[in-house]
């Protein structure tokens, strides 16, 4: 019987899949990178790289990897406005955040795991970097991210925080509204045209 | 055939392997462009629309577009349940392209592509409820397409569908295909309540109830769902009941007074906390039995079939390490069938004669999930089942032919334990930018039944952003189910201990297009060949030496390995949604069966649904339609005329949805079936002789009001 309590108690500690009935991270990848094709913005920076990072905490690492896998494929099939994508992870803990950010040239951020619990420390620091930031939390979206990348019945939905992408300085194509949901903010303005 | 007789692999399994071999060794890295190759696409050219397209994840046990997926595969979503006023799983699946719905007195079935067995019992459509397998392998214990699934519509996300074998993932059962009920969980926040009535044509008059509830309790998430359901039936005409048989005399009246006459109830409960799952879920449905088959006493309130299923299931997902994650599920079931007919007191006849048949099995799967690199996936895994299944066919008070061959009647208990092993192995790999290998197999093992290998094989090819080609060869097996293997009721069933797994092989060719933004159409070729499929057929009885053939007591129906015969054709699937103003599908399937008397071929199944919120957007009106082409009736059971099909049968329902303006989340339902009244009737076999056909449910109206505060 101790035995059995003691399997039981280790089997619960044993760490869980992360949190459950989030998208593939192939689609999350596929439509990152076709997100980031509605702003305008990035074709009016030709040449460089488009560097997505992915952000995480400690304990996220196989969903780390895990998005950093699906991008890289993605990567090698896709062109974001002309331009090559590169994917970096970033941890969230060592260090400055804003700062590595900006060191590794990142245009859009991917946060996984738990990190998206921190969207309304993230939001701001993401906003002032001009940087556009995607989650699977629509509770993230809410609080500041740009883009959520969600279940909406059997299908993906998207939903885009329009204030928080005027903030970060996006110009987004208006096409983008005939599929994604808008969130938070109103639309209109610079942010959509 | 995979297996030689003496067990071991043969040349083409030797094949399959060394291709699974080669394809694991492929460079994981293949897909990433090795040597920093610049990539050759623009994203932009790829629609979003299409990188939004619905997901499922029964075909290949991982969540994947369906576009993308391995198989020929549609999802209804919980919206399409909705909108288009479905009540039963299997009014939805009548609605799937290539798919149509037939029924005897007592099960409503499901045919994939032409092929709709009669006897079938639902043991050839796998049916998922989460991932979790509802059938049993006793055959005669409910379909879980009606009103024996155990949740209600309500709770449904969506359904994934694959039409074509499966066996290579999920052995046996999964012989026609499979259909995976996703239900909501606490990240849709769903909370709702239903009641509906309904009423029509032949005094009928039902009613149903149903609650859903899903969130976060603390750190739990929950969903818990509950349903109800009861129906006097209506009035039907089976003029065929006055004709009398030797053992019976005909109906002075052929009108049976509520056919269709049942009442439903099931529960789900699921709790996942800690990374651990439990779900949790029992219904239950008993209806009376109209067509009085096996020589029953027609019209009698005593003639009645229940069905029980329960079912309680642990499951986790634990990643062990960067690349690789460790699924573990343990699960007992349980189903339970009960029927009785009443025949005349003795020494006429028997007085209520009882069948019944349980299954109760425990199982538990551990699955690995590796990752290894950019566009590699493998997935191994083993199923394991222990069976303790128990029919018996019996009268109370009396001995059963076991114990007095000479005055007993019924066969007594006939016990049969069992248990099976399904290890299975799945590889995925991307081959350069546009191409996907995609190989299966399981090694099936069966204590009465023996062993087989199934595999599968199969490319998906993306040539541009739109077009998808799909390359398909399946396999798959059933094992012949409890029924069909031991059944013997001394009075219209023979066992047949030597029938031996039907085998299906199946090739077929997909094109998908995405036609704009709002549109896509697929079409396919298909050729199947079933071999050994299992049918009961017409026998003399056991020690009748000249049998009567106007006397069914001379006879006995059993299971019979049948010749093999081919399945072709095509199918072709439009599907749209643009935006408020029209969504749905339409879909045609044609294909040719080639056995001349086989029974419930249509040669042509066309459907229709769509959904429309353009005159008012909180008002939706729905129309569904589905039409089947003659189909051969059972040749052990043809009328006294010569009729040997039924004509052409076209079946329409409508319904409207309207979210009440001012009643924030209060809506009212209108739906009404069989709009026509068209009498299409079902062929049945020969347990109904001199019943023939039955007539479909006559126009019933439905109405209900819908609560959903989220």
């Amino acid at each position: 019987m101790r035995r059995a309590l003691a399997i039981l108690c280790l089997a619960l500690a044993w760490p869980a899949q992360g949190q459950e009935g989030e998208l593939p991270a192939r689609s999350q990848a596929l439509l990152l990178l076709r997100l980031l094709g509605y702003d305008r913005g990035l074709a009016r920076q030709p040449g460089e790289p488009v560097v997505v990072a992915v952000a995480w905490r400690t304990g996220d690492e196989a969903r780390r990897d895990e998005a950093l896998e699906a991008l890289r494929e993605a990567a090698a099939r896709y062109r974001v406005a002309g331009r090559p994508v590169r994917a970096v992870p970033v941890q969230w803990e060592a260090g400055p955040f804003a700062a590595r950010l900006h060191e590794a040239g990142a245009a859009a951020v991917l946060v996984v795991g738990g990190l998206a619990s921190q969207a309304e420390a993230l939001a701001r620091p993401f906003q002032e970097a001009g940087l556009l930031s995607a989650t699977t939390s629509r509770a993230a979206v809410e609080a500041g991210l740009t883009f959520g990348l969600v279940w909406r019945g059997a299908r993906a939905g998207v939903l885009v925080n329009v204030a928080a992408a005027r903030a970060a300085g996006a110009d987004l194509d208006a096409t983008l509204f005939t599929v994604a949901e808008p969130v938070g903010g109103a639309a209109g303005g610079p942010a959509v045209r | 055939m995979i297996v030689r007789p003496d067990g071991r692999p043969g040349r083409r399994a030797r094949a399959l392997a060394a291709a699974a071999l080669a394809l694991l060794l492929w460079p994981a890295g293949a897909a990433a462009a090795p040597g920093g190759d610049a990539p050759e696409s623009d994203i932009e050219a790829v629609p979003l629309e299409s990188l939004v397209d619905l997901s499922l994840g029964a075909a290949s046990l991982h969540q994947e577009r369906v576009s993308e997926t391995a198989a020929a595969a549609f999802v209804l979503t919980g919206d399409d349940l909705r909108a288009q006023g479905f009540r039963t799983l299997g009014e939805a699946l009548g609605a799937v392209p290539g798919l149509y719905g037939y029924r005897d007195d007592i099960y409503g079935m499901v045919g994939v592509r032409g092929l709709g067995t009669l006897n079938d019992y639902g043991t050839r459509l796998l049916v998922l409820l989460d991932g979790h397998p509802l059938n049993d392998s006793v055959g005669l214990a409910g379909t879980r397409t009606g009103r024996d699934l155990p949740v209600p519509l309500e709770a449904v996300k969506r359904v994934e569908i694959v039409k074509g074998p499966v066996g290579s993932l999920y052995g046996p059962t999964a012989f026609l295909g499979l259909v995976n009920v996703v239900t909501v969980d606490a990240d849709d926040r769903a909370s709702l309540a239903r009641l509906g009535g309904e009423t029509g044509a032949a005094r009928a008059l039902g009613g149903e109830g149903s609650a859903v509830a899903a969130g976060r309790l603390g750190p739990a998430r929950v969903t818990v769902a509950v349903q109800g359901f009861a129906s006097r039936g209506a009035d039907v005409r089976l003029p065929e009941l006055t004709l009398a048989r030797p053992d019976r005399p005909g109906a002075a009246d052929p009108t049976v007074r509520g056919a269709g006459g049942s009442g439903a109830a099931s529960a789900l409960l699921r709790v996942a906390w800690a990374g651990f799952t439990l779900q949790g879920a029992c219904g239950g449905w008993g209806g009376g039995l109209v067509a009085a088959g096996y020589g029953a006493v027609i019209g009698s309130d005593q003639n009645r079939a229940t069905t029980r299923t329960c079912f309680a299931d642990l499951s986790t997902t634990r990643p062990l390490g960067a690349a690789l994650t460790l699924d573990a599920r343990a699960a007992w079931d349980w189903t339970g069938y009960r029927d009785a007919y009443l025949y005349p007191p003795p020494p006429e006849g028997y007085g209520l004669f009882r069948d019944t048949a349980d299954d109760r099995w425990g199982s538990g799967e551990l699955r690995l999930t590796w990752r290894p690199g950019p566009g590699t996936l493998a997935i191994a895994g083993a199923t394991g089942q222990l069976h303790r299944t128990l029919q018996r066919a019996y009268v109370d008070g009396l001995p059963s032919v076991r114990e007095d061959p000479v005055d007993g009647v019924g066969a007594g208990d006939l016990p049969a334990d069992y248990a099976t092993v399904n290890a299975y192995l799945l590889l995925d790999q991307r081959l350069g930018a546009t191409l996907r290998a995609h190989l299966g197999a399981t090694w099936y093992w069966h204590q009465t039944f023996g062993q087989r290998i199934t595999p599968k094989a199969a490319l998906v090819w993306s040539p541009t952003a739109r077009d998808v080609v799909k390359l398909i060869y399946s396999q798959g097996f059933r094992a012949p189910t409890a029924v069909e293997a031991f059944y013997d009721d001394a009075y219209s069933y023979l066992a047949n201990p030597r029938l031996r797994a039907e085998v299906v092989d199946a090739g077929e060719v997909i094109w998908s297009r995405q036609l704009g933004p709002d549109a896509a159409l697929t079409a396919s070729g298909f050729a199947s060949r079933y071999v050994r499929l299992v049918q009961f057929r017409t026998v003399p009885a056991p020690g009748v030496a000249d049998p009567d053939p106007a006397d069914p007591l001379d006879w006995r129906l059993q299971a019979q390995n049948a010749a093999s015969l081919w399945q072709r054709g095509g199918e072709l699937t439009l599907t749209g949604r643009f935006g408020r103003w029209l969504s749905g599908w339409a879909g045609l399937s044609a294909q040719t069966v080639t056995a001349a008397a086989h029974a419930n071929s249509p040669a042509l199944i066309g459907q229709l649904a769509l959904t429309s919120r353009a005159l008012w957007e909180p008002l939706a009106l729905s129309v569904h339609a589905s039409a089947l082409t003659r189909r051969a009736l059972d040749p052990d059971n043809l009328p006294a005329g010569g009729q040997t099909h039924l004509p052409a049968s076209l079946q329409v329902g409508a319904a409207a949805l309207l979210d009440l303006p001012g009643l924030r989340g209060l809506s009212v339902e209108l739906g009404v079936t069989n709009l026509t009244g068209a009498a299409a009737p079902d062929p049945l076999p020969a347990d109904y002789t001199p019943v023939t056909r039955l007539p479909q449910a006559p126009r019933t109206f439905r109405l209900a009001l819908r609560w959903h505060p989220d």
